[in-house]
């Protein structure tokens, strides 16, 4: 039990570091807010022009 | 009861701080005094280790505590501004995994293994004292006042703490260094892929692959980033195993067999090409792709170390402290600094600092963690390339890294060059390593790739105790280095676009619309040009280039690291913390030194072989001496032009860094006189609603 408790964990976490949950997240903030939310190819677009617009990766 | 049971806890921890240091104190003292017999790279990884646990837990909470002050009650911009995309409360050990990402790149890989050429002592030290002191100090340091100040950038910073002037060289140094990074990192490529079929396939493989997952990602699943890496990755390292049989085809073979020339045009057109693609198609599913077996490799390498527990074939020191090295040229003083930045300190760091993840920081002392941990992190990564060098004969570490412009052009010649040195090798013993690593010679493969994917394949197929599959681990290991040099490739090119894009914009309007498709091709060509200039130049180097580019690299480095520390110490008095501006102003002191050291050498040295002045006054007198036939006249009117334009380049760092440091100083002194009033542009305070 203890072992599918910390794979679940750790699975949450890969997926949460993925960015896969992050959808979801902004599909929730935005009805809480009273906002429609993007599609999410629209929201997956828009994050990869905020990423690679400025330096994100390093030498 | 409890109180007893408390303070035997608090002995007990105490204990066991005062072992680690004697721990840490025994490995470096058997590392420093070890000669004659190979000692065990465990013994280096464990005074690493020592040294980084000690580092984090005492002077990080130093720093943290007594000369930033931390404060968990304080809202962080993440939860103040909460927008669900620029701003959002991300958890501690999440946003740790993608600073990470960030920050390691190929130079702390790269790095060390070049420096190993003056023995593997001098590299580790810097790296790991360097880094504790340095390099994880100025990325905490400028994470926390980036955070303060709503995630505001260096260049932000260097406009409202130090002045327009500041902002304005910040943003030049930015350029500069993203243009000679660019260079010197496809210059790795091109001679790690040079005359070998195999890794020129597994590299093209990675473009059509990447091309689907993007278009999986975008049309498919949207941000099933699990999923399409996974996918990915079974593809590429079926590029990776089938490449031998191309190499093996004489069918194949000549499609994906390439001289240096021929592939630094390749890479060329390819970062041209990146550039232009919009980033989902080719950009951000090659990251992802790069990001996990990056960070799996290097797991990888590091239980691979432990496992193998290989001994150190390379001597602390080698007789090329004297400034000598074939590798490149100088002293250890300064060069073993210059060439080591990424793993000790680097000033590019602070760009990713001071951008996206202090937008995402949920409490203040986060900051401890990502910004001092993620370096210590990097720093770790530096002192296992530098194990991965040591595993080799110092003969064939020789034979691989130095240019053919110093030990001669034929096998039999570089294996009696070498030999001569006092590091035996014989032409069969390289023929024989190059059999089986699966490529046609090792000679003169100059780049630190190439040597860093044999250490590396030596270390995994000794720890799986898969011996004949050395060939494999090799080309895995040189599409694992590609891959996210290409990384830094697509995205530094796009980024400086970007940057590009913004300045003309200021002189014709349309350039500033990000989206304005002849302002994206005419910036991308730009940028590609000037990288790919100093690329051309480094390829037909006859000393291999590496010994022009990397110090140029390792000096544009330093300059936005001096940028960086100019930037926090001046925070640091605005905020009355004068007592404590050592912690930002030695490590100052230090690189200023060294990029001032460095950069006068590499200008005005006599040697032709370091200095770049002397080298093409040198040419010149063989071009006035009549220097053959036109074409080869040519050839070195041409040498004798690059040899200049990297002088004015390290000339105009180095006045950078004297011009940052003096209008700095200037600030100080106006601080601390009183003639000027500490300002601080710092966010107001809010109370955290968060839990801790």
């Amino acid at each position: 039990m203890r072992l599918r408790t910390l794979f679940r964990r750790l699975w949450h976490f890969i997926r949460e570091a993925a960015g896969e949950n992050a959808y979801l997240q902004h599909r929730e903030r935005a009805l809480a807010h009273g906002e429609s939310p993007l599609p999410p190819a629209a929201f997956y677009l828009s994050g990869l022009e905020r990423k690679y617009s400025r330096p994100n990766r390093c030498c | 009861m409890i109180a007893a049971q408390g303070m035997e806890m608090n002995v007990l921890k105490k204990l066991l701080w005062v072992a680690v240091a004697a721990l840490g104190a025994l490995a470096l003292g058997l590392i420093a005094t070890a000669r004659g017999e190979p000692l065990n790279a465990v013994w280096l990884v464990t005074a690493a280790v020592c040294v980084y646990a000690l580092a984090y837990r005492f002077y990080s909470r130093f720093v943290a505590y007594r000369v930033l002050g931390l404060d968990d009650t304080r809202a962080t911009p993440a939860e103040r501004l909460d927008d669900g995309r620029d701003f959002i409360p991300t958890s501690k050990w999440v946003l740790f995994g993608h600073h990470f990402a960030a920050i390691a790149g190929p130079g702390p890989l790269v790095g060390p293994i070049l420096a190993a050429q003056f023995g593997y002592l001098p590299g580790t030290l810097w790296i790991v004292i360097g880094g504790v002191l340095g390099g994880c100090v100025q990325d905490f340091v400028t994470l926390f006042f980036s955070m303060r100040r709503n995630g505001r950038s260096l260049g932000q910073m260097a406009k409202a703490e130090v002045s327009e002037f500041g902002g304005w060289t910040a943003l030049f140094a930015v350029l500069a260094i993203m243009v000679i990074l660019i260079a010197v990192v496809a210059l790795v490529v091109v001679n790690a892929l040079k005359s070998s079929p195999w890794g020129v396939f597994t590299i093209a493989v990675i473009i059509p692959v990447a091309m689907l997952l993007g278009l999986y990602l975008r049309c498919l699943r949207p941000g099933r980033v699990l999923e399409a890496s996974i996918f990915g990755f079974i593809l590429v390292m079926a590029g990776v195993i089938s490449g031998r049989y191309v190499a093996e085809s004489a069918h194949w073979a000549p499609f994906f067999t390439y001289t240096s020339v021929a592939l630094a045009w390749i890479i060329i057109i390819y970062g041209f090409c990146s550039s232009v693609l919009p980033a989902w198609l080719l950009l951000a599913p090659r990251d992802y792709l790069a990001t996990f077996i990056k960070l799996g490799t290097i797991m990888a390498l590091g239980v691979g170390i432990l496992l193998a527990h290989p001994p150190m074939l390379l001597p602390a020191f080698t007789r090329f402290t004297d400034g000598t090295g074939p590798i490149f040229a100088g002293k250890v003083f300064p060069f073993c600094f210059i060439t080591i930045a990424c793993g000790a300190i680097s000033g590019f760091h602070s760009l990713i600092a001071s951008g996206t993840t202090p937008k995402l920081i949920t409490k203040e002392s986060h900051a401890r963690t990502i910004g001092y941990g993620c370096m210590m992190m990097e720093s770790f990564v530096g002192v296992m390339a530098m194990v991965a060098a040591t595993v080799l004969r110092p003969g064939v570490y020789f034979a691989i890294n130095s240019p053919a412009g110093a030990v001669g052009l034929s096998p039999e010649t570089a294996a009696a060059t070498i030999s001569s040195w006092g590091y035996p090798v014989t032409s069969q013993q390289m023929a024989d390593l190059a059999h089986r690593v699966g490529e046609i010679t090792l000679f003169n493969r100059t780049g630190g790739a190439p040597s860093l994917a044999v250490g590396m394949a030596q270390i995994f197929s000794h720890t799986l105790g898969m011996g004949g599959l050395e060939a494999i681990w090799y080309h895995f290991a040189i599409m694992f280095e590609a891959l996210f040099i290409l990384t830094v490739l697509d995205a530094g090119t796009r980024v400086g676009r970007f940057m590009l894009q913004e300045l003309l914009g200021h002189i014709a309007k349309p350039f500033g619309r990000s989206g304005w498709y002849p302002g994206i091709v005419l910036t991308s060509a730009l940028i590609v040009a000037a990288w790919g200039y100093f690329l051309l130049g480094g390829v037909r180097d006859p000393l291999g280039g590496i010994n022009s580019l990397w110090p140029l690299f390792g000096i544009s480095n330093q300059l936005l690291a001096t940028i960086a520390l100019c930037i926090a110490t001046t925070i640091l008095i605005k905020m009355d913390r004068r007592r404590y501006v050592w912690v930002t102003l030695g490590p100052l002191a230090w690189l200023v030194t060294v990029t001032m050291t460095a950069s006068y050498q590499k200008v005005w040295s006599p040697n032709p072989r370091l200095g770049f002045l002397a080298h093409a006054r040198v040419l010149s007198g063989q071009l006035a001496g009549g220097a053959g036939p036109a074409a080869r006249a040519a050839e070195i009117s041409r040498f004798i032009f690059n040899d200049r334009l990297d002088a004015t380049v390290t000339l105009i760092f180095a006045t950078l860094v004297i011009v940052v440091l003096a209008e700095s100083a200037r600030q100080w002194w106006l601080y601390a006189r009183g003639r000027k009033q500490c300002v601080l542009t710092e966010s107001p305070a809010e109370l955290s609603r968060l839990p801790a």
